[in-house]
């Protein structure tokens, strides 16, 4: 009887332990899907941001270049340059050649120059404009589209992304489309030997201040960096990597631009776990058109 | 008699083939020596952004020719926004040699043109008077399209080039001078800088 009593209450012990140890089973595995479930959907978050980040990125990368202007005003640049060299050196030669005709040659120098000083202002705003344009098009393209992006966990919430900056450059090590003129000889050594221009290429590099020689330093001719057509084919808009993003520099045109958007991940219910999500994502515009005929039509 | 029948006869074949040759032999002469050609067009979408203040752009494509076309080249291009220089892009060198008698022809490439390209016409061609005379050659004359005569010789106006009447009794100091006509030579007009003149 004693035995049987002993065996009995060793049963009923050794069952009630498997029914926690079952209970403490179930909730570990529930516990560890939980766990997985909110990596995963940390992960889907991450990764739906990130593509909200790029789309929204290329969108404003694609309004920086809008219909070729900073490839337009790279190329007036670096003919208005030109324009002013020439004038220049006609007022040289003219008291040797046609002493009469002085006057009138310091009248087109004059007017040459006014017209660089006023395409130096136009240029100025062109970038604030090319900025403030991208910058809108970047926020349309994120608050269209964040709606979308919703935490699907009831005890893991999001806020909505937002834009954490912007910032506008250019890629490292991209040359600007403007090309460097071979017929003015003086010049393009001049050029040559402040390293202006690339001699493979023969295209200027981009974001410098071409100034020009002697009397007409004090104008000023930025060219920015833009991808130039190869073979007649224009480079497109696309992602590139942070790492080779330059931060824009002494206020030239931009054609890459780099955004961060960020989330508020909220987690638990009783307490509240904060982290924030940021995302970066950087891209560049289209290059510029190629030049048709004489001009860049 | 059949000598001098033989003689008159020549003669007479001489004078007509002469008759018949001539209009071909008058139609290659030219009264200068070099042509360039001031060919203006309007560019279109260019500048298109908010406030732009660079268009319309209209470039205006230099070229010269030797008269008997035996010679071609492409000088520059020079480009306008509304009308004033904002660039030049040049192509070669202006390779007609000292002591040449040279011809400026303007033409518009653009379909119906505008002031834009007026202005550009009467500034280039005032660009290559300065061209022309600083490589020691002449400037023969000037011709512009009938219907854009009047509307060029304005804008030269604009640009210190004057009409020129004699003046009987005024001393007047010429700095430079235009002979402009239009295609059809029923207008001609001297047109003369000259900044040192009184009543200038």
């Amino acid at each position: 009887m004693s035995d049987f009593m002993t065996v009995k209450k060793a049963t009923r012990n050794y069952q009630g332990n498997m029914l926690w140890l079952s209970l403490l089973g179930f909730l570990t595995i529930i516990i560890g899907l939980m766990v997985g479930a909110s990596f995963i959907n940390l992960l889907f978050v991450q990764n739906q941001v990130q593509k909200l980040t790029d789309e929204a990125t290329i969108n404003g990368a694609v309004k920086l270049n809008d219909n070729n202007r900073i490839g337009q005003m790279n190329d007036l640049i670096s003919h208005c340059r030109q324009l002013v060299y020439t004038s220049r050196e006609m007022t040289y030669s003219v008291p040797n050649t046609s002493p009469d005709l002085q006057l009138l040659s310091q009248q087109i120098l004059d007017e040459d120059r006014a017209a660089a000083v006023e395409l130096e202002q136009e240029r100025k705003r062109l970038q604030a404009l090319c900025a403030n344009e991208s910058k809108k098009a970047i926020t349309e393209s994120l608050d269209s589209q964040t709606s979308i992006y919703r935490s699907l966990l009831p005890w893991l919430r999001m806020q909505t992304p937002h834009i954490v900056s912007v910032e506008f450059g250019s890629v490292k090590g991209v040359t600007s489309n403007a090309t460097m003129n071979p017929v003015l000889e003086e010049l393009a050594s001049h050029d040559k030997s402040l390293k202006l221009y690339d001699e493979s290429s023969k295209l200027y590099f981009g974001n410098i201040d071409a100034k020009l020689p002697g009397d007409d330093s004090d104008l000023t001719f930025k060219l920015s960096s833009l991808a130039a057509p190869v073979n007649g084919t224009v480079s497109p808009a696309r992602l590139a990597l942070v790492d080779i993003f330059d931060k824009q520099k002494g206020q030239q045109l931009q054609s890459a631009a780099k955004v961060t958007v960020g989330t508020e991940v909220k987690a638990g219910s009783l307490s509240e776990h904060k982290q924030d999500l940021n995302v970066t994502s950087t891209a560049t515009t289209n290059g510029a058109i190629p030049p048709d005929g004489f001009g860049w039509r | 008699m059949g000598h001098q029948l033989r003689k008159l006869a020549i003669a007479v074949s001489l004078s007509w083939l002469s008759l018949i040759c001539f209009p071909a032999i008058a139609a290659d002469w030219h009264p200068y020596d070099w042509l360039l050609t001031v060919e203006t067009e309007e560019i279109p979408n260019q500048f298109k952004y908010a406030g732009s203040r660079l268009t319309p752009l209209v470039e205006a494509h230099i070229s010269f020719a030797k008269a008997d076309n035996s010679y071609q080249g492409n000088y520059e291009t020079i480009y306008y926004c509304k009308g004033r220089a904002f660039g030049l892009n040049r192509f070669g060198l202006l390779d007609v040699g000292p002591g040449q008698s040279v011809a400026v022809r303007v033409v518009h490439k653009t379909k119906n043109p505008t002031t834009y390209d007026y202005k550009a016409a009467a500034n280039a061609v005032i660009r290559m008077l300065l061209d022309v005379r600083t490589s020691h050659n002449a400037l023969q004359s000037v011709t512009i399209p009938d219907d854009s005569y009047s509307s060029v010789t304005a804008e030269m106006a604009g640009e210190r080039f004057e009409p020129f009447f004699a003046p009987l009794e005024t001393p007047y100091q010429i700095a430079g001078a235009l002979f402009v006509q239009d295609e059809s030579h029923k207008h001609s007009q001297l047109m003369c800088y000259a900044p040192n003149s009184p009543g200038y």
